[in-house]
């Protein structure tokens, strides 16, 4: 029973930490646990992970989770039940209705709390699943009058509080695992409605989005340019783009499935049936291998164009299964190939490392003269410079492209009156199928100032605007219509 | 004969030339007794296959591999009609097939007839099992290997599902063939391609890594029976150095394999950086790669603190 109730806790910790742990994947482990000598850790440790984790990027994470849970917290709540324990805080929480002062209950909640979290975790567990086997709960006495346990009001300061208590208590510097839990005692406490206040300093989003003012009225998602995104509708783009993205997935099943079909093929028809005696028992079709491109993105990541680059590189990984490759380089003035962070990392958490490293890069008013303030430590010069990216992409990377190749970049053309380099763009050209470019300025300011977008321009089979979710959606579903639909090579 | 422990399970992969690690160990016995498949997730070159057909041989089954490719369908993995032994056998019965129709008056009963028969043609004689149904049919219990399946399209990984779950296949002519004896699954993938997770729900996952520099000296040990166990170590310990290095693609253990096989082919008994320069061609298969391996070696020579050029004086 122990080993059962830890293993069902175990998961879902799992599921709070983001590993998702079904509940059959729950009954397989505890089932297994049968099979295995219980005294062996490493076999135990072996069947949790073997049926709870599936992606080995969550390796880490479930080996901290592990062991906190398992060797931090050795003594199990749920091992030795504790009624006393029990008894004690639901006295305290049927209570706080009953005009104790708050000051104390919050003080004893603590106290226990800081004793012994897990019992109180598996208590909450308890409480919120009603689990058959608790009938002494009786959960209308932890609502009096409808009012859950913990007021409303008093939820931002019991979270500053489980803030402290978890600094206190888990003192290793270990900031994840703090987090999980106290993320993890915040969603169990029960306490149906969060405010959107919390909802927002939850760190779900991985881009650091300026938080700026909050939309009043609910626009239209797809016009506003992504400059100008609350970090919440960034997060709804970025749940658009998903759906897009499984909706390509698809299409490009159901256009692999047709293309099994095509047309007949004669000459091969007519020499399978020679071994039939010149029936055409088996049709030979003209099968079409699906053309799968590659994909290189280019992105400036500059301050002008870096609001626009999280969607667009979540877009193409998102998408990365129906082309044969996806590559991605960012600049700003020097080019970085950021595949291997993607390789590593999901997704989010992938464009989240490459954002942060450069976000700090902001404009600065000296365009020329610049070499010499600049720090000799720093990795990028902060002005976005074409023409040198140009060159050192051409030279370094030239080799990941081919003749199935677009190449896609992402940036304004600003070159802050530095030499554009076109030309440079024109052997790029040579090299791949097809260069796109997508532009997050709208097309008035083309041209305008140092915009050299217009010089580069005859060097590009495509050029379009890309400053909001609208635009980024029918760019890729030209691509598809573009990349799969056509024989044209070249 | 099934694993009857996971100590045992450790010595029959050993004596088959496996060496495991506990993780491998358990979750092998635990893929035997359980009959849940097994997905097997790594860099290439760390055993993945090596381990299905280590477990065939322990298991004393026959293994049966399939090799997952970008297209591959169910006429491939499943079974295909023999339109050409169903031809012949038409063109040697047709006197046969004459008489039977002879005797009926009408084309309609001519027609029914001859469906009376069709049996004859549709029946298990002439189907040609591919390796899935093959896997499913056979009266001895084996070991199913499907390869690469990240290389294999969305729709067959739906289809495996439904086998992988009930052990069952339908034919539409024949019915549906349910498995006499549940085969140890094992399917390998190097994660080109993020497997379903449905597909992952129902199977055991194993992640395999490089392995640990012991593990891994007891593997070259075991493939090289009778090597200087001095060498072994220092060979182990050249290759864990390179892994270190931020490379395209890291030397992996079949390669460090290679490599040994190219060293006792030289007769070398020690490792100077001139010889691991010489034969870095086995270990690293990148120009970039190799470039930069050599630059750290030619480095470590430099400052000649290496622990290498100190090995070298020890007799």
């Amino acid at each position: 029973m122990g080993i059962v109730s830890s293993i069902i806790q175990f998961a879902r910790i799992c599921r709070a930490a983001g590993i998702p742990v079904s509940p059959a994947e729950v009954l397989d482990a505890v089932e297994q646990t049968d099979r295995i000598d219980l005294a062996e850790e490493g076999q135990f440790r072996t069947v949790l992970k073997a049926n709870f984790l599936k992606n080995h990027r969550d390796g880490d994470t479930f080996a901290k989770l592990y062991d906190f849970f398992f060797h931090h917290l050795s003594n199990m709540g749920c091992r030795q039940r504790a009624p006393a324990t029990r008894e004690n805080l639901l006295n305290i929480l049927a209570n706080q209705g009953n005009g104790l002062t708050e000051e104390a209950d919050d003080e004893k909640l603590l106290k226990l709390l800081a004793r012994d979290p897990l019992r109180y975790l598996a208590l909450l567990l308890k409480i919120q699943s009603s689990a058959p086997d608790m009938p002494e709960i009786d959960l209308s006495r932890l609502s009096p009058g409808g009012e859950t346990s913990l007021a409303h009001a008093r939820r931002p300061r019991m979270d500053a509080r489980f803030r402290e208590l978890l600094a206190r208590e888990f003192p290793s510097g270990d900031e994840s695992l703090r987090f999980y839990l106290q993320e993890y005692l915040l969603n169990a406490l029960p306490d149906g409605e969060i405010t959107d206040a919390e909802k927002g300093a939850r760190p779900i989003v991985p881009i650091h989005f300026p938080s700026g003012p909050a939309r009043r009225s609910p626009a239209n998602l797809g016009e506003i340019p992504f400059q100008q995104l609350t970090e919440a509708e960034a997060q709804a783009v970025h749940a658009v783009i998903s759906r897009l993205a499984r909706k390509y997935k698809d299409r490009i099943t159901r256009r692999d499935r047709v293309s099994r079909k095509g047309s007949v093929d004669i000459r091969r028809t007519l020499r399978n049936a020679a071994r039939y005696d010149g029936v055409p028992m088996k049709l030979a079709w003209r099968r079409r291998l699906p053309q799968k491109p590659k994909i290189v993105a280019l992105c400036d990541v500059s301050y002008s164009v870096w609001a626009a680059v999280p969607f667009m590189l979540n877009i193409l990984y998102s998408l990365q299964d129906c082309f044969r490759q996806v590559q991605a380089f960012v600049f700003i003035a020097r080019v970085a190939p950021v595949s291997d962070t993607f390789a590593r990392r999901e997704t989010m958490a992938a464009i989240d490392e490459v954002m942060t490293s450069y976000q700090l890069h902001y404009p600065r008013n000296a365009v020329y003269g610049d070499e010499k303030n600049r720090d000799p430590g720093d990795r990028d010069p902060e002005i976005s410079d074409y023409g040198t990216a140009l060159a050192q992409f051409l030279g370094k990377f030239s080799d990941v492209l081919d003749h199935r190749t677009t190449l896609i970049i992402l940036g304004d053309g600003r070159c802050n009156f530095l030499a554009p380099r076109s030309d440079l763009l024109g052997k790029i050209k040579e090299k791949c199928r097809r260069v796109v470019w997508l532009n997050p300025e709208p097309e008035v300011l083309w041209g305008d100032g140092d915009s050299e977008i217009l010089s580069y321009r005859p060097h590009i089979q495509e050029l379009r605007p890309c400053s909001n979710l609208r635009e980024l959606a029918a760019f890729v579903s030209d691509l598809f219509a573009v990349l799969l639909y056509s024989d044209v090579q070249k | 004969m099934d694993f009857q422990g996971i100590d045992e399970t450790v010595k029959k992969l050993e004596r088959h030339g496996y060496i495991s690690s506990p993780e491998i160990a358990t979750v092998v016995f635990l893929a035997n007794v359980t009959g849940k498949p097994l997905l097997v997730e790594g860099p290439a070159g760390v055993g993945k296959t090596e381990l299905a057909k280590t477990v065939a041989r322990a298991l004393g089954r026959e293994l049966i591999r399939l090799q997952c490719y970008e297209g591959i369908d169910e006429a491939k993995a499943l079974y295909e009609w023999e339109y050409g032994k169903q031809l012949l056998y038409t063109q040697m019965l047709k006197e046969k097939i004459h008489d039977i129709f002879t005797v009926e008056d009408t084309l309609t009963a001519a027609v029914q007839k001859i469906a009376a028969q069709e049996n004859a043609f549709f029946s298990e004689h002439f189907i040609q099992p591919r390796p899935l149904l093959k896997a499913i049919t056979a009266p001895e219990p084996v070991v199913l290997l499907i390869d690469e399946v990240d290389k294999s399209d969305p729709e067959f990984e739906a289809f495996l599902l439904e086998l992988l779950s009930d052990y069952q296949l339908s034919i539409p002519e024949l019915g549906t063939k349910t498995a006499r004896h549940i085969p140890f699954v094992v399917l390998t993938s190097n994660s080109t391609r993020e497997m379903s997770d449905t597909l992952k729900r129902r199977c055991l996952y194993l992640y395999i890594d490089y392995p640990s520099p012991e593990r891994e000296q007891d593997i070259v040990a075991l493939k090289f029976p009778g090597i200087d166990e001095r060498l072994v170590e220092k060979i182990v310990g050249v290759v864990t150095d390179i892994r270190s290095l931020d490379l395209k693609k890291k030397p992996c253990t079949s390669e460090t394999l290679d490599w040994t096989r190219s060293l006792l082919v030289l007769q070398a008994t020690e490792i100077p950086i001139e010889l691991i320069i010489q034969t870095l061609n086995v270990l690293c298969k990148h120009r970039s790669d190799l470039d930069q391996t050599k630059g750290h070696f030619l480095e470590k020579a430099g400052t000649g603190s290496a622990p290498l050029e100190k090995a070298k004086t020890t007799p």
